[in-house]
């Protein structure tokens, strides 16, 4: 299984250099670069332009630009911010982090409430209570997830109970350990909601269809005909092959939760990498984009790995050889 | 003759699809002798199944029990409590289901599911359940049973499944057991060493056996007694011997002209 | 040929079915009724997408009275007075004494009606100087219910053209992956893989960031479809691929095979079409996608400019969240948005369900 793994990575490696590539000659190809922007601002000396244009290679062709990055990368250096005015990976490593902590979050907030009210659901199929799931999972998968965020903030401007965005509250420095993980988590509870609703919806439809599934499986019949009682069979035959296809969609799952979340990051002013992708977009601050995708890659890889593994853990019958 | 210890007095089954009402079983009756082997036999669709699960109320929601008694030990099945009788599933009748690779759990190993019933029904702790686990397996004519009991469904041969099914059947020592097309899936020769160990675990075990089948041949060569079954009713039963050779119903001589003797 | 006709009928089947389904049938209407007020947004609005009036900035709904003093009369609506009470914020006071008559079929500003007919009739309208605000109006004092119609244009073509667009590419790849096999298959599918791999939002900024800053509208307009139909093709190519590998073993495609008959047609004639079901109501469930894609661009202030409406675009203003207390009607994209993705979404589990009965209860 491990070399199955390695397999599966060694193959993604060449994958993601081919589509930052892409990436990189299309943003490339436009007119403007971040240096043009810079050079409006009569503060910046022409020298200082050209310094960087030699150090970054900028005056040189594309395609040489583009495995100057790379060749930097092997040595984990992602190039230069020019927005920022700092090396990129000092912004990355915090952003990256914070994207982490919101989609984890989250992720941790849909398999919570989906899984439960799926079986739920499923035991009670076709009664009100199954209804009423449904129909809420109709409406709240169909509603944007920024303008759940938009109406969340709202509420809380009124309320007050919630701050209104970002991640920390201006007294955080002077918080004690607990405090900041507090503080922290109020901040989070906002964009995790917002982020979440969509995802339960839909993970709670699919869990309630493979929990109907086994229900209907022979397997269930044997364990009743065995005089297992009710919540055993439930609970224990049918939950755990329900749950089994759900690992396979973990990562994609995964994923998809960091893709919302950079929208979400955006409304929430949530400093991660979907906001600081959006600030290096729009002031083409190329290697920045290109790291935060490059990120928002390996993240992703990771996710499947990791649902991989676990598949293999769980269910007798999957083997990668 | 052996006193009685199944009765199915008058048991009638519908299905409710939408507004339309179909009749699955008629007004079923039926004896299984203490110690017999008795066989229901029927095509497809004749309620066979259906009757075999209706006796541990096993039936899917849709399905209805009408009317009916289903006596066991004195006790009217449909009438006690589930508590009571999951009591009685597994401990007092167990079932066997036709292929045994959708009937076992694919998640968890044979032992573990040979184990539930012991913790179920059973007050043996661990180390016994492990030794009565490996013992069951052993009797059933599995030549490993450290390994098997290891074994997820799906990694044993069709054979070897269907033992492994009837050691979690006989894992309590039941009084009956409810056997349905136990050897459809299997080839020949494995069908007649499934039979075989069938009669082997009656004599041994005290066992009383309802085989539901298609296959009127092989159930002519071990039951006691026969029921056809056709279209949810009960068209001839009796001794097999006696069915076999002067058969009354045109169903029943039309079963047995497919059968080569 | 015999072929095609069991599809056809088992298609017929199907729509039969679908139409017997209520809630299906009333999210038809409700869509036909968007895209149709799209087609005439000229006509069935007051006012231009563009048309400021910065003096009613943030002007409320005006109410249509059709009683005056307890008579039932022709409606109408009041004059506004813009004012400032004490804390120097805007109040708009009702001037009962000026009355201006909703017209049908008014004059106003001209257009040519689908783009051809050059006529300034609009369905409602008022006599200058009155405004009618049916949804309020936005921060430049534009009327909301106009630009609704008008921003309608822009997010439900994005949905269709998208979806067309990342369909035939990811038809003619999945097939061609999945009839060819092999290193095709492979290479094809690397492609795909590559494409998902990247988390959506994430390809979405990075494309949106190769788009040069000179494009006028309409440019972004077909870069933002294009940006999201790349981004879309790939996992329905993943599924077309699998079934059209099942699909080529198949004894009639062995026959066209051996009959000679060209690649391209045995996989548009023979295997695409058995995948017609799946791809209905995929199309269905994939167009709120592309929707709502381009709203969050538009949100984030990276698709549709200003003065151009979309419904993204015009949430922008809700982006600063202390303006939804004093103007919630700002709110009432979001509302359509919803409205249309919800629709979408029942008609495709709808279809699938009558498609593909076995799939119903899962």
């Amino acid at each position: 299984m491990w070399v199955y793994i390695l397999k599966r990575f060694l193959v993604a490696i060449p994958m993601i250099l081919i589509m930052a590539l892409a990436t990189f000659l299309l943003m490339g190809s436009t007119p403007g670069n971040y240096l043009d922007t810079i050079r409006m601002d009569p503060q910046v000396s022409e020298e200082t332009i050209g310094y960087y244009q030699h150090l970054y290679k900028l005056d040189r062709p594309l395609l040489e630009q583009f495995f100057y990055w790379i060749k930097n990368l092997l040595r984990l250096e992602f190039g230069y911010s020019f927005h920022y005015n700092v090396p990129v990976t000092r912004i990355i490593s915090a952003r990256l982090l914070n994207t982490f902590i919101l989609s984890f979050a989250s992720f941790v907030l849909t398999w919570a409430v989906a899984i439960p009210l799926g079986i739920w659901a499923a035991v009670h199929r076709n009664q009100w209570i199954d209804r009423l799931i449904q129909l809420f999972s109709y409406i709240f998968l169909s509603l944007p997830s920024f303008f759940i965020a938009m109406i969340l903030l709202y509420w809380a401007s009124q309320t007050g109970v919630l701050p209104l965005g970002g991640m920390y509250g201006p007294d955080y420095d002077q918080l004690t350990l607990l405090g900041k993980i507090g503080d922290i988590l109020t901040h989070l509870a906002i964009p995790t909601v917002a982020l979440s609703i969509g995802s339960i919806a839909a993970l709670q439809r699919i869990m309630r269809g493979n929990m109907l599934e086994a229900l209907g499986q022979k397997y269930i019949l044997t364990a009743r005909a065995k005089g297992l009682p009710e919540n055993k069979v439930v609970y224990h035959h049918a939950l755990r092959n329900a749950i089994n296809p759900l690992i396979t969609l973990l990562g994609y799952e995964f994923s998809s939760l960091l893709s919302g979340a950079a929208l979400i990051e955006i409304i929430c002013s949530w400093p991660g990498l979907g906001s600081l992708m959006l600030t290096a977009v729009r002031s083409k601050d190329i290697y920045l984009v290109m790291t935060s995708m490059l990120m928002g890659g390996v993240l992703f890889i990771i996710g499947n790995l990791l649902a991989d593994i676990l598949l293999v853990k769980v269910d007798p019958r999957i083997r990668y050889d | 003759m052996n006193e009685t210890l199944l009765t199915i007095k008058d048991l009638s089954v519908t299905v409710h699809d939408g507004s339309e009402k179909k009749i699955l079983l008629n007004r079923i009756c039926l004896d299984v002798p203490s110690l017999s082997i008795v066989g229901l036999v029927g095509g497809s669709g004749s309620g066979k199944t259906t009757t075999g699960l209706a006796v541990l109320k096993l039936l899917s929601p849709a399905l209805k029990i009408d009317d009916g008694e289903i006596i066991f030990q004195n006790e009217n099945l449909l009438k006690i409590a589930l508590s009571k009788l999951q009591q009685i599933r597994g401990k007092a009748i167990s079932m066997i289901f036709q292929e045994p690779l959708q009937a076992f759990n694919p998640v968890f190993t044979i032992g573990y599911q040979i184990e539930e019933v012991l913790v179920m029904h059973t007050t043996l702790n661990t180390k016994q359940r492990k030794e009565k686990i490996l013992s069951l397996l052993d009797k059933v004519g599995i030549k490993d049973p450290k390994r098997v009991a290891g074994n997820y469904p799906h990694q044993l041969s069709g054979g070897m499944r269907q033992r492994a099914m009837i050691a979690q059947a006989i894992a309590v020592d039941p009084r009956l057991i409810i056997a349905d097309e136990p050897t459809s899936n299997l080839d020949v020769t494995l069908q007649a060493r499934i039979m075989e160990l069938f009669l082997q675990l009656r004599d041994e075990l005290k066992l009383t056996l309802l085989l539901i089948t298609h296959d009127l041949g092989m159930v002519s060569h071990i039951s006691d007694r026969v029921a056809v079954m056709n279209q949810g009713q009960i068209v001839e039963q009796g001794i097999t011997k006696e069915v076999i050779e002067n058969p009354q119903q045109e169903y029943t001589k039309k079963l047995l002209g497919n059968i080569k003797f | 040929m015999i072929n095609n006709n069991r599809h056809h009928s088992q298609f017929q089947l199907a729509l039969q079915r679908f139409r017997g389904n209520k809630t299906a049938m009333a999210c038809v209407f409700i869509l036909g009724f968007l895209y149709f007020s799209a087609v005439f947004a000229e006509f069935l609005s007051p006012y231009s997408y563009k048309d400021e009036q910065r003096q009613y900035s943030y002007c409320p709904p005006t109410p249509v009275h059709f009683f005056d003093q307890g008579r039932l009369t022709w409606p109408y609506v009041y004059g506004l007075q813009l004012s400032f009470n004490e804390f120097y914020k805007r109040e708009y006071v009702t001037d009962v004494n000026t009355k201006y008559r909703v017209k049908l079929f008014a004059s106003g500003e001209s257009y040519k009606l689908l783009g051809l007919i050059p006529t300034r009739v609009h369905l409602l309208g008022v006599e200058s100087p009155g405004r009618i605000y049916l949804l309020g109006a936005d921060s430049r004092g534009r009327d909301i219910f106009s630009r609704l119609i008008f921003g309608g244009r822009v997010s439900l073509s994005i949905g269709l053209i998208g979806v067309l667009i990342s369909f035939t590419i990811g038809l003619l790849i999945g097939g061609a992956a999945g009839y060819y096999g092999g290193r095709v298959d492979n290479y094809l599918m690397r492609l795909c893989e590559m494409v998902i791999m990247f988390p959506g939002f994430y390809l979405l900024l990075a494309l949106r960031s190769a788009v040069p800053d000179d494009f006028n509208s309409v440019q972004v307009y077909f870069a933002i479809i294009l940006i999201l139909s790349f981004i879309g093709w790939a996992s329905l190519a993943r599924i077309i691929r699998g079934m059209c590998l099942s699909l080529r073993e198949r004894e009639y495609v062995l026959a066209a095979k051996s009959l000679g008959v060209n690649d391209f047609h045995i996989i548009t004639q023979h295997i695409l079409p058995h995948t017609l079901s799946y791809s209905i109501f995929a199309v269905m469930l994939s167009i709120p996608g592309y929707i709502l894609g381009e709203s969050a661009l538009s949100l984030i202030g990276l698709g549709i400019q200003d003065p151009f409406a979309s419904w993204g675009n015009m949430l922008s203003d809700a982006m600063s969240i202390v303006r939804i207390k004093f103007a919630p009607w700002i709110l009432w994209p979001a509302f359509f948005i919803f409205l249309t993705v919800i629709c979408f979404n029942i008609i495709g589990n709808v279809l699938r369900d009558c498609l593909d009965p076995n799939l119903k209860g899962n």
